[in-house]
Formats: C-alpha cells, structure tokens, sequence
C-alpha cells in the first residue's frame, strides 16, 4: 500500500490528532524525529516497527472535496482535524462540522477529534463527505510512555500505571501535579505536612517503605529529572508511574523507587495556531479545625484536677465562683471579665481560631497557552499564573508561582529532528509567623485580638496570633529555576536513531527573615513583653545549584517476519551542585527598612556546599513474537560519587516478559475479552541514597565551638568529630518480583489490572550492629541490612456512553506492608531495627481499665484519693505509686509489676505489638460524567486500615502546665465520673498524667478514612451560541475540593497530614471553586 | 552541508561519550576537612580543641525544660528541693528504673572519644616535642573531666584510652575497668597535664596548670573520701593529691572577690579574683537561661528549713545557739543577722505595694517591717545585682517574699514550695527569655578552699591555721566571725557520728557552693543520703490561716512547718551507684550491672 501513495515532500508525518488518550504528543515529537512513514501505523509497535523511507514528489490532479464531521448523535463537531494522509495538508473543521480541502481520488482522509475514534476516509470520487466519529471507548491502541520511549500499553511487560490528566484533573483548583493524582494511581501514596499555600512537604512514595534510608521516586518531565513542583499540572498531558524494577530500571541509580514520568502538552505540526485560556477562582475555608471547651468547663476541669492557683495567678476556686455567678446573671460582668485582687478573671469564651483564620482563603489560577505547528515545526508555549491566599489573616500564608513552559520541535534535515524546551518558574512564598500551633493552644478566653488599653489611656495589641500576623515580619522565599532542555534526534540509517539529550538547569532560593520587635501585650496577664532593639534583625539566605544532565542514546528497530526487536543502548551523566550561605545582622536602624547595611549590630554568618554525579551505562533489549509473546532484557552499569572508588559501580539486570492471551488462536471467538495479558518481571536497580553526600569521607565539619574567644566576643571556629566510616559500602540493591494481569472486557468497556509484588531492599546501609556506647560514635555504615515489602495493586476502570450520555469510573486499591529481614541486632534492642520488625509496628501496653478504690487497702486512700496501698496481687508501675482513676495496664509477663523490661524483644516488659501505622488498604475512586453540555467529575480517596497513636493536646486534656481542654475531653475520670474515657488528671498535669497517656491500647486510635477529595460540575455551551462569537469551546464549571471525610480522628487532627502532632500544623483547606475554559 | 552536519554530531556524541572519565565520580566536601588535614599544625590542634571546651558545662539546661544539669542533682540531697514539679525526687522517692539508655553513660563516652582522637594524632604531627607536651595535657585534661563524671555515678567503667574503630573488638567488649585503676588513671593524666602543661595555657581564660590543679582538688576529694567512707581504702592518695593541688591554688590565688554574689552574676568575669575558668556568655552569640528560669514560674530550686538553718549568724553561732537569732516563726526575725550568703541564695522577706497588679514598679507599703530586708540589701549591693524587690523575667515585680506557688497573690511567678526561694543565679543584666550573658564560673577558688579544708581534715592536718586559709576567709565574706579551733560551739543538731569540726567544714561546704551541684555528690561520698535527705523535706513555718489554708503543712497541722510532699519512703543502699543502662549490658554481656539494681 504504501508504494500506492503518492508523496509530494521528502520527509513525511503522520499526523493523527488525539489518537491516542496518552501521551501523545511525546509519541508525536518521537515519531517526527524519526521520519515514520503512515504505514507504520497500521503495526502494532509504534516506535519500532516504524520504517524510514525517501519519497519522490509526483503532481496528482486534485479537487476541491468538501464535508462535514458529526458526532454520534448527529451534532457537528467543531475543531475537528481532517489531514491527508501522507502528508502535513490539513484543516479543520468550522462550527458547524464542515470543511473543505483539496485532494485527489487516492488521498486518504484522516479525521481525528479529541475522545473520539479517529476515522479514515479514502477519498474516491466522492466531493461531498459526511462522516460520524463515534466516541473513543476502546483505548486498545492505547499507547504509554515508558523509558526513554514509549510502548502500545498492550505490549508493555513491567508494572506500570498510567493516567491521563485530562480524566482526573478535570480543572480542579490545584497548583501541584503531585495532589492532582492523589488516589488516582494504586501503589502511589501521597502525604502532606500541612494544607499551608506552596506546601512543599509532600511526601510520595511507590509501594509504601522503600529503604531505611529513604529513597523517594525520581520524578521525569520530558526524560529530565525535575523537582514535582516546577511541573505546572495544567501542562500535564499524562502521568506514568513505573513501579517494578524492570520497569524503572532503565532510569538507574536515582530510579530504585520507581519513577513518574510525566509527560506535557506539546503543539503538532501542521495546525493553525490555537490559543486557550483557563482560569479558576477559588475560596478556601479549613477543613478540620479542633474546638476549645468553654472557659466554664475548662476552670472547672482545672479544679477537678487540684490545679490551683493557675499559671496567670488566678486562684480556681473564686474564678468558678465568678463563672456561675456570670452564669445567673451575665449581666453582671459587662465587661466579661470580673476583676478581684488586682487580677482579671475572664468569664466568656473568645474566637482566636476565628480571629485568626477569618479570611477566607482565595486562590486564582490563569493558564494561557498556544500551541500549533507549521510543515516542519511545532510549538507550544504555556503560561500559568496561580496565586493562592491561605486561611489565615493577612496575605502572609500566600504562594504566587509564574511558569513559562516553550517547546519547540523542528526537523533541521531529514534525518535530524530537534526538540528545544525552555522552562521557567518563579514563585514567592510568604510563610504565615502567627502560629496557628498559638491559635489552638492558647486559653478558651485569651483576647482574641485587638489591644490592650492601659490604665492611662495608652493602647498596645495584644500578642495574638492575628495580631502577629499584621504587625510582624513573615519570612519570604522567592525562587527562581531555569531549565533548558535540548534534544537532538540523527537518523543515519533506516531504523537507527541516536538521540542526545542535554539538560541545564539553575536554580536559585532566597528566604528573607527578620524580626521588628514589636510591642505587645501579653494576653494572659495584660502585660507587656519586653522588646529589645538589639534584637531586631535581617536575614537573608541564599541556595542555588546548577544541574546538568547528558543522555546519549541510540536505537535500533528490526522485524524480521513475525519477530519484532527493539535495541537500545546508551549512556548517562547528571551531575549536581548545591550551594548556600546566608547573613544575619542585628540591631536595624530602622524596622521599615531592613537590610544587612541598615542595621549595626553583630554580623553573623555562614555557608555550605555539596556536589554529587552519577553515571550509568545502559542497554535493553525487546523483543516480541506476533505481538503474542514479550520479553524485555535491561541492563544498567551504574556509578555513584557517594561511594568508594573500589566500589563505586555496580550492574544491576532486569528482565520482563508478557504472553497477550487475546492474540492466541484459541481466543479468537471470545469476544467478550478483547484484552488478556499476563506479565512477570524480576530486575534489580541500585539505590545511592545515603544520608550524607559524602558518606565515604570521615569529613570534621566546621562549627562553632561552645567556647567564646575573649578577644573578640565571637565563639571560636573548631572542627567536629568524623564519623566512623566503614572501608568498603557500596549500592544498596532494590529488587522487584512482579507478577501482573492486565484485562480489557465487555467491548474493552472495562479495563482492570492487577499487580502482586515482592520488593527486596538488600545490602542497605545500616549501623553495624550496634556498638557498645564507649565506642563514643555510631557504628560506620555497613551494607548489612534488608527489607521486604510485599504488597499487591488492583486497577478497574469502566468506560461507556449511552445515548448522551458518556462516562467512566475508576476505582484503585493497594496494599502493602514491610518488614526488616535482615538486621544485625542480635540483642534484639527494641529501639532499633531488628528481623522481623514490620514498619509502623506500634509498641505499648495493654489497657486494663482504670484502678479502682477497691484495689487500695481500705483506709490507706487519704481524702484526695491519693497515697494509698495496693491491695496484694494488683501490680503497678515499677516505682510508681497509682491513685484510682490512674491506668491500669495488663501485666503480660505476670511478674507482678508494670515495666518496660530492657527493652528488648526477649524482654519487652508488659509492652506488645498493639498496632501498627502503615496506611493499608489505600483507594481512591473517580469518574467523569457528561451527558449533552453537562459534565460531572469526582475524586475519592482514602485508606482501610491504619493506627495511630498520639500522646499530645490534641489527644488528651491538659497535658501540662501551660496546657488546653478541647471540647472533645470533658469526659475525664474524677471520683463521681470513674466510667470517663479519659484517665485521672493532676495539678499542673503532673504526678502520673505522663504514665497514662503512655501508648497503650485504649487510646489507640483508628487512622482510616475515606475523603471526598473532589466534585466538579461542568457546563459547555452550546456551539450554536459559540459561533457567533468565534469560539470553539467555551466550558464553565463548578468544583469543591476536600468536600468532606468520613474518620475516626479527634478533631483538628487531619486524617491525610504525615504528622500529626499536636495539631499545631496548617489546617487542610476545604475550597469551593468556579472558572472557565476557553479555546479559539 | 547536511552531510557535515551529519558528520559533526556523529563525532562529537563519540567525544562525549568517550569523555565520560571516572573522574567524574571523584567528589569531596568542600566545607570539611579530615583527620589528616586537621592535626598538623599548633593552629590546628587550637582549632580542633576549643571543640573540646564545648564540653566544659555549666549553666546547661540540657536536661530538659526547666531542667538544670548541675542544679538537678541537688534536688535529691538535703539542701535543696525543686521548685515546680509535682512529685518529690525520684531518688527519694524510689522512682529510679534501669534506664534502657543513658545519655549519663553515652555522651562521656563522646567526649573522652573527641579527646583520645587528638591525643592519638599527636605522635605523627609537625608539633615541636613542647607543642606535644602541651597539647596531650589538654587531652588528658579534658578525658579526665570525662571519667570523674562516670566513675562518680558507676564507679568501675570500661577505660578507653584511644579513638576506638569499629574493629577493635577487644576494647569494645570488653569488662568495666576497675574502680581503682579507673582512678588512678585519672589522678595520673591529671598530674602529667599539670606538669606539661604552658603555664599560661592558651591564654585568656584557657586550660593552664592551675585549671588542672582545682579538678585534682575536686577530684582527690571525691575519690578520697568515697573509697574512706564506702571503704574502698587507699584514701590517702587522693586526699593527700588534692590537699597538694589546693595548697598549691590558695598559694597562687591567695585573695578572693570580696563581694560573693559577683561570682555568680557578673556580665564579666574576667581578671576577676578567684576564678580560674569561666564560661563566657555573650549577647546574640552564646546565651544562658539560668536567670531567666530563675526568674520564671519554674524557678532553680527551694531551699529546705534545714538549708537555710544551717547558715550561721554573724556571731559565727549557729542559730540554735547565737543570741542573735530571733527565732523562725516570722520570716522577718529568720532572715536577721545572718551570713550575708545567705540574703544572696535565697530571697529575703519583703512586701511591696504594686497596686494589686502585675506591673513594673512598685511602693513602700506602709508597714516599715516590710522594708527591713529591701534595706539591707541596697547596703550590701548595687542595682544591678540582687536587689529588693525582686522581679519575674521580663521585669514584673514580685509583690512579696515568701511567696509561695500554692498561694500566690495573683502572680504565679517566682514562687516556692518550702518559702526559701532559692536564687543565687539571679540577675537583672537582661529582662528577656533565653538572653542570660552573665559569665559561668567553672572553676573557681570558693570550691578549693573547702576542698582544702575537708581534705586536711581527713589527712589528720586540719590546724587553726587550715582554718584561716580557708573557712574563715569565706566566713568573712559572709561577715561572719571566724572559727577557732578549741572553741566550737557545738551544734544540736550535729549527726553525732560526725565530729564537730568536720561538720563545721561540711556546712561551709553547703553554704558556699549551695546551688552549685555537689550536694547529692557530696552526701554520696560521705555516705549520708538516706541519714540526712531521706527524710521529710521541710519549709518554713507558716500559720496557714493568712493563706486561705492552701499550704500543706507537717502532720497536717494548722500551723508549722511546710511539707510539700510529706515524708519519701528514702534512698536504697543500692542507689548509691547509678544503674548502667540496660542497653550496654545486652550489647556486651561483660558489663555487669551494679549491685540491687
């Protein structure tokens, strides 16, 4: 067939427009590159089967054809693509479906629409078209990126999962590419610190604990590795996640947890040029935000507890004294205070939460780009705007970001193809100073805001978190990074590409701090905290680097009959340089103007570096028989600077293989199954991550010695002890078993995937065992110890359209769980790794209620239940004395007595496994809807089982001196309460408060959840009303983002938040969001 | 033209390619330098030292909030008791457990390492053999420092004399070195450093001869009478060592700063009479937080009815016998005509007119009685230092002395327990948190004169004129008359199997270096802790009417005596030696635990 075609240019495309859901237009820029012929379409394997050939121009007669594009239910499509195949002529269609173009009776027209299947039409003698593009629900020819190339999912081998952003990001108000597919890959688990703007703490991990030393997923734009959040999720086109070693392999040393790729819109040659605008309001309130008790039922429970006089100098009893009288008679104390002894006795509750968080959040994204493509050139250039305002008053808590994304693909000859990217981002954090940690934490009556007015008239603001917020200085990051990508693909012969890749990026940090010493009030005793000019200061901190990378890689592509194979090999370097200092100067000379130059106080400093570079060599081989039988060999040769020269490299194989049941004889009359694949791997990938960048070099840091220099007022610079190093460590070796099944059923209407998987973390660095304390350091890093994860994944996705109505569900599980099987910890040291520990484990006692008066020889107990003799048999604390109401907990080893033993697994004491932490059973579910111009998207996620254990205010009542109630621990034991929930409390929560809050398992709590993470309501106008003013699609919607969650945690202790402490973090924000999409 | 092109990339992705040297990988830190680099020159074994002073400590609220290492030890013994907290001491009160890990066993162990890794690299440096002597005394002297605070909590412990590998299995696991080579050990480096040592150190306020002389004296008397009263015997060499070391300081530094509190709170104690190492604080580079937790709502410590009892009056009587005692039942009488010292440790009675309010300043009330003590101390210092009233850390005044944490007026900071509010560290150089600047004195001459004493009493040499070279000029300080040998009055409350002059060197000790941390040191050596802390720790008396009876008193009478936390079961035989932390016995089975625990 493809003699048949006649070509007028030497070089030739194929263009088909959103063939493929995924990752097209890498596909694309590879297959422009390469010179694909349109024939190669019609084989299976995009990029190998693809053939190079040298066209001769001959003249056709040709006629004006003209037509018209229809959906399904007989509405025109706009927008439509309708290219000539073979060659790079092209239009499109109009608002009312139609185009017009000209060729002759042989052309074959390509008509491809976004979500829908592509159509090709052979011209013939026809001059007036209609077609009807149905909608795109197979996805067999599906495509995915895989390493350094991309893959028909069908033949893919390794354990990979894809997503296509346009399914899940549905415009949702989210500036991180990382929160937009939360729950959306199974075996990705995603973890935040806070819900502050530009929270940069997201944790991910693929398949749960990875090594004892760390190790998170190398992260991909385009094959270069990037920090997540440069990545501009409106830039996204899709998503892969390689999971098993086979899969990530090929990417090496910083891969050993597997890798995301991340693949971004590209423009395509040979398309007028599109311009599309988005852009979302949102506003935001917190999500989860814990309630203080009544300053009534927290005086109260500050007598029930024998704390008196409290630490502001108020005495208990004549404060309650006033309570109830307020109580009778609120009239009485207008001023909500009653003043007694020179001292102020608050009796009404104040909102410091509220006054602190009273501004409702407000985050607006803009996205513009245009994106479109001469013969020989494509290009898309993206600009995004988001500037998210947290909850909490003033714009402190605020996260500007600017990104300019440029790609320009152009072919320099017919056998060289350039791909240019210049990215850019610059953004400005302020970081919020008033602590929300404050807000939550200070008394249910603390002055909320506003100042303290003295006796003579003078007014001072009260040292309040919202007071903070305006009057104090909020420390800015400003970061600048610049990458510059470059990519070079030569053709020298048929079926031979070599591509040189070269990555330069530069990045650049700057934290300004500093502090005013304003004047205040303390709010508790109507004070005012001292200030002290000298204090005053100006900071200033400054990190960069400077990272380069090099990949040089060729390819070779064979069919032989019905033998396909694929050959790829290469090399890579990357090279890493960090670089800070920062400068502080005291005693500014004015607060308004801060600088290092405008203050005359001590000038203090410092500075520091580090550098790292890996290199690998790298080589696979595919190969597939029909389509029908896979098998896929890497190889990598790795070398890192953190080692050793002696034992710096190391080659770590992997192997896949897949059998696609479908493609056998037997299965060809089994039309309910149109996809059936099972897979196996096994692959070993190495894993630098140490905790220092030189872990080889018994380095003595600088440091400021403890000792002042009386000459010059400044602390001596000394040198700190090295650390042990071992002679010889070397990779730590992450290797993966995969077994896989991938199916497509019901007229590939559902799709569903399965992994199991055993993940070895062999030969990491650990202590030796550990060493007797005189050794007076840490035992050197050794290749000593292994892990074990094991876990399994499951993917189902349903797709179809009835009538009008079109939509897809997807539903994600996953679990996994580690443990340590190799550790050299022959004592069993509890407070250390040992065989058998599984991560999360949650050590503590056995809750055996509280002890009761009748435990205590009668007579022995004094007035205030306290001071009394265990009656015999009933065990204690060793050298503890329990009161009724204290926790009792279980003696496990029946020796009379409650202990930690040695701490060691042969003598826990009376402590066991109670729980354990990992988040097990983590899911996500999510779907799209349309139906006419409406559309309907939405986003679950949560986990099935998890522990957590929490000691703090969040937890318990009155922890400590200067401690809070929330409204959720009134029920506290006391002698008329003895069925509380809570234990016995003390003065000052002293005496055994610490002991009965210890972990044990009553107050164990249960970490799992399900969370609405996403509902979004769309609305696209009818193109009718659209053509009259030029547009091609106008689509408006509506989205709430972590509407609600379903948990069993204590308010204010968010169930998604990696710690959750006392609950002094930035809350989760909770937003509501309209905006618009608009492309013509 | 394409061809070259063609031709030119070919090439030059052959030249990366084949550039890609392994050099590439060779990376080293540009900010640390390494053993080899580091001990070469007298500079730089300078440099690596003042590492090594880090470690000299005081004023360290490393244990925790409202902890003070060297305050926290007092509260066991009889002296001296927390000022906040809800339980009594854990020695006391028999709450100690086998720790699983110590920092008390691990991080001498850090520090003797940092001190063997410059010794071991002595030998092979481009030092001059003098350089060699000096820097391996510094050495010695900083281990030493190390093993006298293990050997005092564990006695026998495992003698590291090098910076161990990983491989040295033998030293690693091997068995605690005996409490008297451990000793001896440290008496023999301590007496090398002091005859290798530069006589003038490194200069300003470094380690020289006499730095080493004051920790032989600390040193020999510890060791000395802990091996004569748990009869270890050979007593004699260690007391004979530190009487020799004290004899030598008193020689070298015969005058003393006249003025006791300076001391301790002094923005700066250089050339200051008497001391011989301080640890200097400055503004924004090194601060301490003594003063300001003294003057918070946590406090440094009480002082007990048996503490304050214990200082004389300044007829050198104590006050069962003086005349000049006006009895304890009010607090104004107490305070009248005592040792000086003691109006410096803790606060003196007084009350202030504040309006009723939490503020700044503050008036005479109209009873002169309240002004008696506020008085005395403007003739007995300046401003700056310790005057009346009090006040909390950022300046608020306190209303009243007693003040009491159960009964606080309306001001719940700088409170007590017993009404003897210790605050010896208490200064008003700075009103801000964690701000304190005043100089730390490590070592000081106050310690070795009563080293001296107690020592040449246990020698047998004890003479009138030990007597003046020492407790009487500290005596004097206090303006208290001196003692005189053959005219001891003898104190009722003497634990008679004590004889009158030795206990009349023990309350000096007491008095002098009170709140500095030797207390339950000191009650350990002399075998005394359950005798003299294991009993009722008691305040001052009060009737508790005039405090809305909230004050818990001694056998819950309606006044009398304080008794915070009523009478504690006492301190186990075993106790005297600390636990070794279980972790290093299951790593190295050859480490026995100490006996009972």
């Amino acid at each position: 067939m493809n003699s048949k075609i006649n070509m007028k240019l030497k070089s030739d495309i194929c263009y088909r427009k959103y063939r493929f859901k995924t990752s097209l237009s890498t596909l694309l820029a590879l297959i422009s590159i390469i010179g694909i012929n349109a024939n190669s379409f019609s084989s299976n394997e995009v990029l190998g089967l693809s053939h190079f050939t040298t066209l001769t121009y001959e003249e056709i007669q040709q006629s004006e054809i003209k037509g018209t594009v229809l959906d399904e239910a007989g509405a025109p499509l706009p927008g439509c693509s309708i290219i000539i195949k073979g060659t790079q002529i092209g239009t499109d269609t109009d608002f009312n479906g139609n185009f017009s173009i000209n060729a002759n009776e042989n052309d074959i027209l390509v008509i491809s629409y976004l979500g829908y299947l592509t159509k090709e039409i052979q011209v013939g003698k026809q001059t007036n078209i209609k077609v009807s593009l149905s909608l795109d629900v197979s996805n067999l020819d599906e495509v995915v990126v895989v390493g350094f190339g991309t893959k028909k999912k069908a033949n893919v081998t390794g354990a990979t999962s894809s997503v296509d952003m346009g399914d899940i990001l549905a415009n949702r108000p989210v500036t991180n590419t990382l929160q937009a597919i939360q729950g959306t890959v199974p075996g990705l688990q995603i973890t935040s610190n806070s819900g502050q703007p530009g929270e940069q703490g997201l944790g991910f991990n693929i398949r749960g604990t990875t090594s004892i030393n760390g190790g998170s997923p190398l992260v991909l734009v385009n094959n270069v590795p990037v920090s997540i959040e440069d990545v501009n999720p409106q830039d996204v086109e899709s998503v892969t996640v390689l999971k098993d070693a086979a899969a990530s392999s090929i990417y090496g040393a910083r891969a050993a947890f597997g890798v995301i790729l991340i693949t971004t819109k590209k423009g395509v040659k040979n398309q007028s040029i599109k311009l599309n605008y988005s852009s979302t309001f949102s506003f935001s309130t917190p999500e989860d935000i814990p309630e203080k008790a009544s300053t009534y039922d927290f005086i109260h429970a500050l007598n029930d507890w024998g704390t008196n006089p409290f630490f502001t100098g108020q005495d208990i009893p004549t404060w309650i004294g006033f309570l109830e009288e307020n109580k009778t008679n609120p009239n009485q104390y207008p001023n909500g205070y009653a003043e007694y002894n020179g001292l102020r006795y608050p009796l009404v509750d104040t909102d410091l939460i509220g006054a602190f968080l009273n501004n409702s959040g407000v985050t607006q994204i803009h996205n513009v780009n245009f994106s479109g493509g001469t013969a020989k050139s494509s290009y898309r250039v993206s600009a995004g705007f988001s500037d998210e305002d947290g909850i909490i008053v003033t714009d402190n808590d605020s996260y500007k970001k600017y990104n300019l994304n440029a790609n320009l693909n152009t072919e320099l000859t017919s056998k060289l193809n350039s791909s240019t990217s210049i990215f850019y981002r610059n953004s400005e954090r302020s970081d919020a100073i008033g602590s929300f940690q404050d807000a939550i934490r200070f008394n249910p009556y603390t002055p909320a805001d506003g100042n303290h007015v003295f006796d003579d008239g003078r007014e001072v603001p009260y040292q309040t978190p919202a007071n903070m917020e305006r009057l104090g200085v909020a420390p800015v990051t400003l970061t600048d990074n610049i990458r510059l990508f470059q990519k070079l693909d030569f053709t020298p012969i048929k079926d031979l590409t070599i591509t040189g890749e070269y990555t330069f990026e530069k990045g650049n940090t700057d934290v300004i701090s500093g502090n005013n010493q304003v004047l205040t009030v303390n709010p508790d005793r109507f004070v005012i905290n001292p200030v002290n000019p000298e204090n005053t200061f100006y900071r200033k901190q400054n990190s960069k680097f400077i990272y380069n990378a090099l990949n040089i890689y060729a390819k070779y592509n064979k069919s032989i009959g019905d033998h396909n194979i694929t050959v790829l090999g290469g090399m890579n370097k990357e090279n890493r340089e960090n670089e800070w200092m920062w400068a502080k100067k005291t005693n500014l000379i004015s607060v308004d103007l801060p600088s290092l130059s405008g203050a005359t106080g001590d000038l203090t400093g410092d500075d520091g570096f580090g550098e790292w570079s890996v290199m690998g060599y790298f080589g696979r081989l595919n190969y597939n028989y029909k389509d029908k039988y896979m098998l896929e060999v890497n190889g990598r040769y790795d070398g890192s600077s953190r080692f050793p020269e002696d034992d710096r490299f190391g080659f770590f194989p992997s192997f896949s293989t897949g059998w696609n049941v479908t493609e056998e004889k037997f299965m060809e009359n089994i039309n309910v199954i149109s996809l059936l694949k099972v897979r196996a791997s096994w692959g070993t990938i190495g894993n630098q991550n140490t905790s220092s960048l030189y872990p080889a070099i018994p380095g003595m840091g600088v440091q400021n010695a403890s000792w002042i220099n009386p000459n010059t007022g400044f602390r001596y610079v000394s040198l700190g002890l090295p650390p042990l190093v071992s002679s010889s460590f070397t990779w730590e070796e992450v290797q993966t078993t995969n077994f896989g099944l991938d199916a497509r059923l019901l007229n590939s209407r559902l799709t569903t995937s399965f992994d199991i998987y055993t993940r070895k973390t062999l030969d990491m660095l650990a202590p030796g065992a550990e060493l007797p304390a005189v050794l007076g350091a840490s035992a050197p890093y050794q290749n000593v110890a292994d892990l074990e994860s094991k876990g399994w994944e499951l993917e189902i996705s349903w797709k179809d359209k009835v009538n009008d109505f079109s939509y897809n569900v997807g539903f994600t599980l996953s679990d996994g769980k580690s443990k340590v099987t190799k550790f050299d910890n022959p004592a069993g040291l509890l407070s250390q790794y040992y065989i058998g520990r599984n991560f999360g484990e949650i050590w503590g006692y056995v809750t055996d209620g509280y002890y009761t008066v009748d435990d205590f020889v009668e007579g022995t107990l004094n007035e205030n239940l306290t001071g009394g003799t265990l009656k015999d048999g009933i065990p204690a604390y060793k050298g503890r004395n329990p009161n009724p109401g204290d926790v009792k907990f279980k003696d496990l080893n029946d020796d009379g007595e409650i202990f930690s033993g040695n701490n060691t697994l042969e003598d826990p004491g009376d402590r066991k496994i109670i729980g354990n932490s990992t988040r097990r059973y983590q899911y996500g579910i999510f779907g799209n809807a349309s139906y006419k111009n409406f559309d309907l998207s939405f986003l679950l996620n949560g986990v099935g089982k998890r522990d957590v254990y929490n000691s703090t205010a969040m937890r318990f009542p009155y922890t400590h001196e200067f401690g809070v109630v929330y409204k959720h621990q009134l029920d506290y034991w006391t002698p008329e309460n003895t069925d509380a929930f809570f234990p016995r409390n003390y003065a000052l929560g002293g005496v055994n408060y610490g002991l009965n809050r210890t972990t044990q398992t009553k107050y164990l709590l249960d970490g799992s959840y399900l969370r609405i993470k996403n509902i979004t309501l769309g609305y696209n106008m009818p193109s009718s009303i659209l053509e009259k003013v030029k547009i091609d699609r106008l689509r408006f919607y509506v989205a709430g983002e972590n509407l609600l969650s379903f948990d069993n945690l204590p308010d204010g202790i968010n169930t998604e938040l990696t710690d959750k402490g006392d609950g002094g973090t930035y809350p989760y924000l909770r937003s509501f969001s309209v905006g618009l999409n608009l492309t013509f | 033209m394409m061809k070259k092109i063609n031709i030119f990339i070919s090439c030059t992705l052959l030249l990366l390619i084949t550039a890609c040297s392994e050099d590439y990988l060779e990376k080293f830190p540009k900010d640390q330098l390494t053993e080899a680099t580091t001990f070469t020159t007298n500079t730089n074994f300078e440099t690596y030292a003042w590492g090594l002073y880090s470690n000299l400590n005081i004023f360290n609220d490393a244990g925790g909030w409202g902890h003070f290492d060297f305050i926290d030890s007092e509260y066991h013994g009889d002296l001296l008791m927390s000022s906040s907290g809800s339980l009594g001491s854990s020695w006391l009160w028999q709450r100690v457990t086998v720790p699983s890990s110590s920092s008390n066993w691990n991080s001498p162990y850090v520090n003797i390492r940092k001190a063997n890794l410059m010794i071991d690299n002595i030998d092979n440096s481009q030092l001059t053999a003098v350089e060699k002597d000096h820097w391996r005394s510094v050495g010695y002297f900083f281990r030493a420092y190390q093993y006298i605070k293990l050997i005092s909590k564990y006695g026998a412990v495992p003698w590291i004399d090098k910076a161990l590998s990983d491989g040295d299995v033998e030293a690693l696991y091997g068995e605690r070195t005996s409490r008297d080579i451990v000793a001896q050990n440290i008496l023999n480096d301590l007496k090398w450093a002091e005859a290798h040592l530069n006589e003038d150190g490194n200069g300003n306020n470094t380690i020289n001869p006499d730095v080493v002389r004051v920790l032989i004296s600390r040193f020999g008397l510890f060791e000395g009478t802990w091996r004569k009263y748990h009869s270890l015997g050979d007593e004699n060499t260690y007391l004979q060592a530190s009487a020799d070391a004290s004899a030598q300081l008193i020689e070298n530094h015969p005058s003393l700063h006249p003025k006791y509190d300076e001391v301790f709170n002094s923005i700066s104690l250089e050339g200051v009479n008497g001391i011989l190492l301080y640890k200097q604080f400055e503004y924004g580079q090194l601060t301490n937080r003594v003063s300001w937790w003294n003057r918070s709502s946590i406090g440094t410590g009480d002082l007990t009815k048996k503490a304050v009892d214990s200082y004389l009056c300044i007829d050198g009587q104590t006050r069962w016998t003086s005349p000049l005692f006006d009895g304890d039942q009010d607090e104004y009488d107490e305070f009248r005509n005592r040792d000086e010292r003691l109006y410096f440790t803790v606060v003196p009675p007084f009350r202030v007119d504040t309006d009723g309010k939490n503020q700044l300043t503050w008036e005479y009330t109209d009873n002169p009685k309240h002004r008696e003590y506020i008085d005395l101390m403007e003739n007995l210092t300046d401003g700056s230092h310790k005057s009346l009233p009090t006040a909390n850390w950022r300046g608020l005044i306190v209303r009243t002395s007693p003040h009491f944490r159960k009964f606080n007026e309306g001001h719940g900071y700088n409170v007590s327990y017993t009404g003897y509010r210790g605050y010896k560290h208490y200064n008003r150089f700075v009103d801000e948190q964690d701000a304190d600047i005043h100089d730390g004195p490590i070592f000081r001459m106050g310690e070795v004169l009563v080293n001296y004493a107690e020592a040449m009493y246990e020698l047998g040499k004890f003479t009138q004129n030990t007597a003046d070279l020492t407790i009487n000029k500290l005596r004097e300080r206090g303006s208290v008359a001196p003692l005189t040998i053959g005219n001891v009055y003898d104190d009722p409350t003497r634990d008679t199997s004590v004889d009158p002059i030795l206990w009349e060197i023990r309350r000096e000790r007491g008095i002098e270096l009170m709140s500095e941390g030797f207390r339950f040191d000191d009650l350990r050596r002399w075998k005394k802790v359950n005798e003299y802390a294991g009993v009722e720790k008691l305040g001052r008396y009060v009737v508790n009417a005039n405090y809305n009876n909230t004050l818990p008193i001694q056998g819950g009478a309606s006044e009398g005596y304080i008794s915070p936390f009523g009478v504690p079961p006492g301190f186990l035989d075993h106790y005297y030696l600390y636990p070794i932390p279980s972790d290093q016995i299951v790593l190295n089975p050859k480490i026995t635990q100490n006996p009972g625990w």
